[in-house]
């Protein structure tokens, strides 16, 4: 397959996010929010068709629904009934791998999608609340994508409220290793991460396209783990793109990233 | 960790007969039935009272989720799920939420909120929205 030359960045998250899923086997793809969504589709139309998604609702379909209004004759390719309740009894089983965008991720990868400044009583912005993310966290492999990489996502200390396990041994449930915890893509608009460094280290994977080290650092409230080598994110391919297209027809993908900009900035 | 223990459960369902036979037959009945069996006390709206022998038919049957002597108490409340979702009856209330969220930083704030919807009664609430038709025609959401 080669590369195709015109795509948007939004785009080329979704390719690259979607590596996040391509070694995972038969598990539950929750990709919340438009990219990751279409992530973990694209995943499960091309790399690793043994994906189970949801609609979102109530149901695992063996086929992942586009996004959006569908046409009145739609039919969804339901294959099993998934209630909001179930999901919790597929989260113990530890066979999912979840992927959104939390508003703080800290140096030990614990994140934040609840509250921010003020205090726990009174914090400045409620958000979202911490939800499944606790159990989450602790049973099974989790991604972050994030739409606009800055110091205010990735802050310098911990997370203003920690909604979700990291790396941080302080805060380890009891009778829990490090090993327990299973942060896997970081997915942002300048770079893919990891936390594959010493100790748990965020690393840098990937840059995106005219995208520089030095640019990822300054963008990051702690150290990045910058190896010799660093490759480019790969572009996506035409087929991936009409996947994409296809999976979004309303194409909302345009508006997750500010200004919606091309995906090679060099 | 410890079990939350309610001391009731406020619970709105599609169909119920008068001894607390309920059904939900949307896609999915969500932790209703947890909240029955966490509390003392379950009172359920439903939009429509039955007789029992509706249940009768196992295809409706199949759609009840716990047993009658969950449910403490039953009321008939067409359209009382507003303004959240009965599917596949209606849909939520989206204006309406962004509308209860806004009262947030309004000077009148949550008693504003109040003022403007809550009467005396279930039917001055529901005539502050559009009325009991205009509740059954909101568009169930697509994901």
């Amino acid at each position: 397959m080669t590369a195709a030359t015109d795509y948007t960045l939004a785009e080329l998250c979704i390719v690259a996010a979607s590596k996040a899923f391509e070694s995972d086997g038969e598990v539950l793809a929750t990709g919340i929010g438009v990219i990751p969504r279409l992530a973990a589709s694209l995943a499960m139309k091309t790399t690793n068709p043994d994906l189970m998604m949801t609609d979102s609702e109530a149901w695992l379909l063996s086929e992942p629904n586009p996004l959006g209004k569908r046409a009145d004759d739609f039919v969804p390719a339901a294959e099993t009934w998934m209630g909001f309740s179930r999901i919790f009894d597929n989260v113990w089983s530890g066979r999912r791998h979840a992927m959104l965008g939390p508003t703080q991720i800290d140096k030990f990868g614990q994140t934040n999608t609840s509250a921010l400044g003020g205090t726990y009583d009174a914090p400045k912005v409620m958000m979202l609340g911490a939800r499944g993310f606790p159990g989450n966290s602790i049973s099974h492999p989790n991604s972050f994508f994030v739409p606009s990489h800055n110091t205010r996502v990735f802050m310098d200390g911990e997370c203003d409220f920690v909604s979700s396990v990291g790396y941080n041994p302080a805060r380890l449930p009891k009778g829990h290793s490090l090993d327990d915890i299973d942060i896997r893509l970081v997915v942002t608009d300048l770079c893919v991460m990891d936390f594959g460094g010493p100790d748990h280290q965020v690393r840098l994977v990937s840059l995106h396209p005219g995208v520089t080290a030095e640019q990822v650092q300054e963008n990051t409230g702690y150290p990045v783990v910058i190896p010799e080598e660093v490759a480019v994110t790969a572009a996506p391919t035409q087929e991936q793109l009409d996947i994409i297209a296809a999976m979004d027809p309303h194409n909302q993908r345009a508006y997750q990233i500010k200004d919606n900009p091309p995906g090679d900035r060099s | 960790m410890p079990a939350l223990k309610l001391d009731a459960s406020l619970i709105h369902a599609d169909r119920a007969d008068t001894r607390g036979v309920c059904q939900i037959a949307g896609p999915d009945h969500y932790m209703d039935d947890w909240f029955a069996r966490a509390a003392d006390k379950t009172y359920v709206s439903c939009d429509e009272l039955v007789d029992t022998a509706f249940f009768h038919d196992p295809v409706q049957a199949r759609m009840v989720h716990w047993e009658r002597s969950q449910t403490t108490g039953v009321v008939p409340v067409a359209g009382g799920a507003h303004p959240t979702s009965c599917s596949p009856m209606y849909g939520f209330d989206v204006p309406h939420f962004k509308a209860y969220t806004a009262s947030a930083k309004d000077e009148a704030g949550f008693k504003g909120y109040l003022d403007k919807h809550l009467g005396a009664s279930e039917e001055e609430y529901q005539q502050s929205v559009g009325g009991l038709d205009a509740i059954r025609a909101i568009e169930l959401p697509t994901y």
